[in-house]
């Protein structure tokens, strides 16, 4: 009797929970108003992206060799470029151009840092030692520089960029983070438990491990985000992106454009206020997410610097 | 300590290597179109047939002779500090690398200070004065700077005085030796841009790590003996606060020396990330290799400085 009652009453409660990612948002908008801001400027963005061909007034290619550089008026909204092309639609269709990379990299990015940190940190030993003296290498190379050098190789275009910058991202340092978490998870009961009624590792990490490490990957995809659409940006700028005539907002702030700035300031002004709003939205998000969801900022005094000086020692031993 | 200096570099050597092994191997990544490219751009007068401009374009690459052997020797020459040679003009990559790396250093360093100059205070009151509006201010500025792309701000640092006043940031280089005054400005702007983006990480450490700090007995200690705000802040706090902000700074400068490749590119500054640039863009594989390898050494040997400067700042990290 006793036992059924223990069985019951968690089940009753799990009943009266939202979806996971339902209570988040609903916890989101309760408790972090900034997160909550950035939140609903990304989704602007998002929708913006998507209705891109409705919303705007032109195609981004369409140029009207009458109307060059001219200001912002009430058939321009924000004016056109030297060809001729009207910049508010240009922003637009840019949208959609951040808003693939910003989904699709860090997509690729936790994707990789899920397999590759995850079994980092399930099997340890000797395919621990391997695979992170390969992550320590691959961090070697600042961010930049290992994405031009490789863009170069590889060439421009949207699909190579987000292949890049995404299997670039999820060789990076953010595996530390998983395997780290999966170390911790591991050593929980539960999982010996599991061991024990004889699980296969496959089963273990499906069932007691992912969901566990769930709230660490959303919190470093949004994270991801912000910085995808910063390092697409800056690519284009350098002529190493997403090649014209597709509307990157890195991109047009580059190239031919830059010569006639001076006589037309409003081409340099909105691709950057837009670039900056997304990633200020983006990183805002991010941060209330992992106020809510990171269980190592949950509770304990001190306990993230204990933790991060254990880390070192563990290095340095 | 000695020995755990000794075992510390040990620890480096695999990873090196591997770092080699990398960058000597990218070279034979290069897809094949843009290989037939550069035949073509070398045999532009079309004195050789394709297959004598096609060996002459492999030996320059090194992909002539068996793998481990061009290995062997093109490490054989990077120990001895010989990078190799352009493929565009001949020219010793080394040599031109060290006319560089003043240049670099400078701006790294502006970078550098700018960034701790403002996070340093901001990151302390913020966390002094948590959720007060204070705090959401300097953490709002925090992650504005982290958001605003450092491209387009100098962009506009070029555009807007150009048009209100007339007035543009030199755009040619300023040797120090020639004009001390013009040097400092030149190298001013665009880093204080650089260290203004690298101030938001840096701000949000700083934070982070002070109010853990203010949380710990000995600081309640510290108040109770009845010091003032100051001498707890600056004499007991701060301290131990800023020991992980050591590990920031150490891994972010590699890539603020070394790879403001946009900053140089737009402020026209003949620095490391300019020469990788160009060297990218003219497809310039030797360059692009010592540039890659160079940085890879670079962010090696500043991890080991900080994990050395860590122990050294804070007594609980003991070398065993």
């Amino acid at each position: 009797m006793t036992e059924s009652a223990t069985v019951a009453g968690p089940v009753r409660k799990e009943k009266k929970r939202l979806p996971f990612l339902l209570e988040v948002i609903a916890r989101l908008v309760r408790e972090k108003p900034l997160g909550t801001v950035g939140g609903v400027i990304v989704l602007i963005f998002f929708v913006v992206g998507i209705l891109a061909p409705w919303l705007a007034p032109y195609h981004y290619t369409y140029q009207d060799l009458n109307a060059v550089l001219q200001a912002p008026s009430s058939r321009f909204l924000l004016g056109t470029d030297n060809l001729g092309r009207d910049l508010f639609s240009r922003i637009i269709y840019g949208a959609r151009i951040s808003m693939i990379v910003g989904l699709a990299v860090p997509a690729i990015s936790t994707v990789m840092h899920l397999f590759i940190g995850g079994v980092s940190g399930y099997f340890g030993g000797k395919i621990d030692l391997l695979i992170q003296r390969f992550v320590d290498t691959v961090m070697c190379f600042p961010g930049l520089v290992l994405m031009l050098t490789v863009v170069a190789i590889v060439g421009p275009g949207l699909t190579q960029l987000v292949l890049v910058l995404g299997i670039l991202g999820g060789l990076g340092g953010g595996n530390r983070v998983t395997r780290s978490v999966v170390i911790g998870i591991k050593q929980n009961v539960y999982v010996e438990a599991a061991k024990a009624i004889g699980s296969s590792h496959w089963r273990i990490m499906v069932k007691h491990i992912l969901p566990n490490i769930m709230p660490i990957l959303i919190v470093s995809f949004t994270m991801g985000m912000g910085g995808a659409i910063l390092a697409e940006s800056t690519l284009s700028f350098l002529g190493f992106g997403i090649p014209p005539p597709f509307p990157s907002w890195g991109g047009m702030l580059s190239g031919q454009a830059r010569r006639y700035m001076l006589d037309a300031p409003w081409m340099a002004i909105w691709p950057g206020v837009c670039l900056a709003l997304v990633v200020y939205g983006m990183n805002m998000l991010g941060d209330g997410l992992r106020d809510i969801l990171d269980p190592r900022l949950r509770g304990g005094l001190g306990r993230y610097g204990n933790s991060k000086a254990k880390k070192k020692l563990n290095v340095v031993s | 300590m000695r020995a755990y200096v000794a075992r510390r570099f040990a620890l480096i050597i695999p990873t090196l290597l591997l770092v080699t092994i990398i960058v000597f191997l990218s070279v034979r990544f290069i897809p094949g179109d843009v290989i037939d490219q550069l035949i073509s751009e070398i045999n532009v007068e079309n004195t050789m047939s394709y297959e004598e401009a096609r060996a002459q374009l492999e030996v320059r690459l090194g992909l002539d002779k068996p793998i481990y052997v061009q290995y062997w020797k093109w490490l054989s020459r990077v120990v001895r500090g010989d990078l190799g040679t352009s493929m565009r003009n001949d020219r010793p990559i080394t040599e031109d690398l060290l006319a560089k790396v003043p240049i670099s250093i400078e701006l790294g360093l502006w970078a550098m200070i700018t960034g701790l100059v403002i996070a340093l205070p901001i990151g302390i009151y913020s966390a002094v004065r948590q959720d007060t509006l204070g705090d959401y201010a300097g953490r709002t500025v925090a992650i504005l700077m982290m958001s605003v792309p450092g491209f387009w701000i100098m962009t506009m640092v070029i555009i807007f005085p150009a048009i209100w006043w007339g007035w543009v940031p030199p755009m040619e280089y300023i040797p120090f030796t020639k004009d001390p005054l013009g040097n400092t400005i030149q190298f001013a702007i665009p880093g204080v841009i650089m260290g203004a983006s690298f101030s938001g990480g840096l701000m949000r450490i700083v934070r982070t790590m002070m109010l853990e700090v203010l949380r710990q007995d000995y600081i309640r200690t510290a108040w109770a003996k009845g010091l003032s705000e100051r001498v707890v802040i600056v004499r007991h706090a701060l301290k131990n606060a800023l020991i992980p902000v050591v590990t920031i700074v150490g891994m972010g400068l590699p890539g603020l020396i070394a790879g403001a490749v946009v900053t140089e590119q737009i402020f026209n500054l003949p620095g490391m990330g300019r020469y990788l640039f160009d060297a990218i863009n003219r497809r310039d594989y030797p360059i692009i290799s010592a540039m890659n390898l160079i940085m890879a050494t670079l962010v090696l040997f500043c991890n080991l400085g900080v994990d050395l400067t860590y122990g050294w700042l804070d007594p609980r990290v003991q070398y065993q």
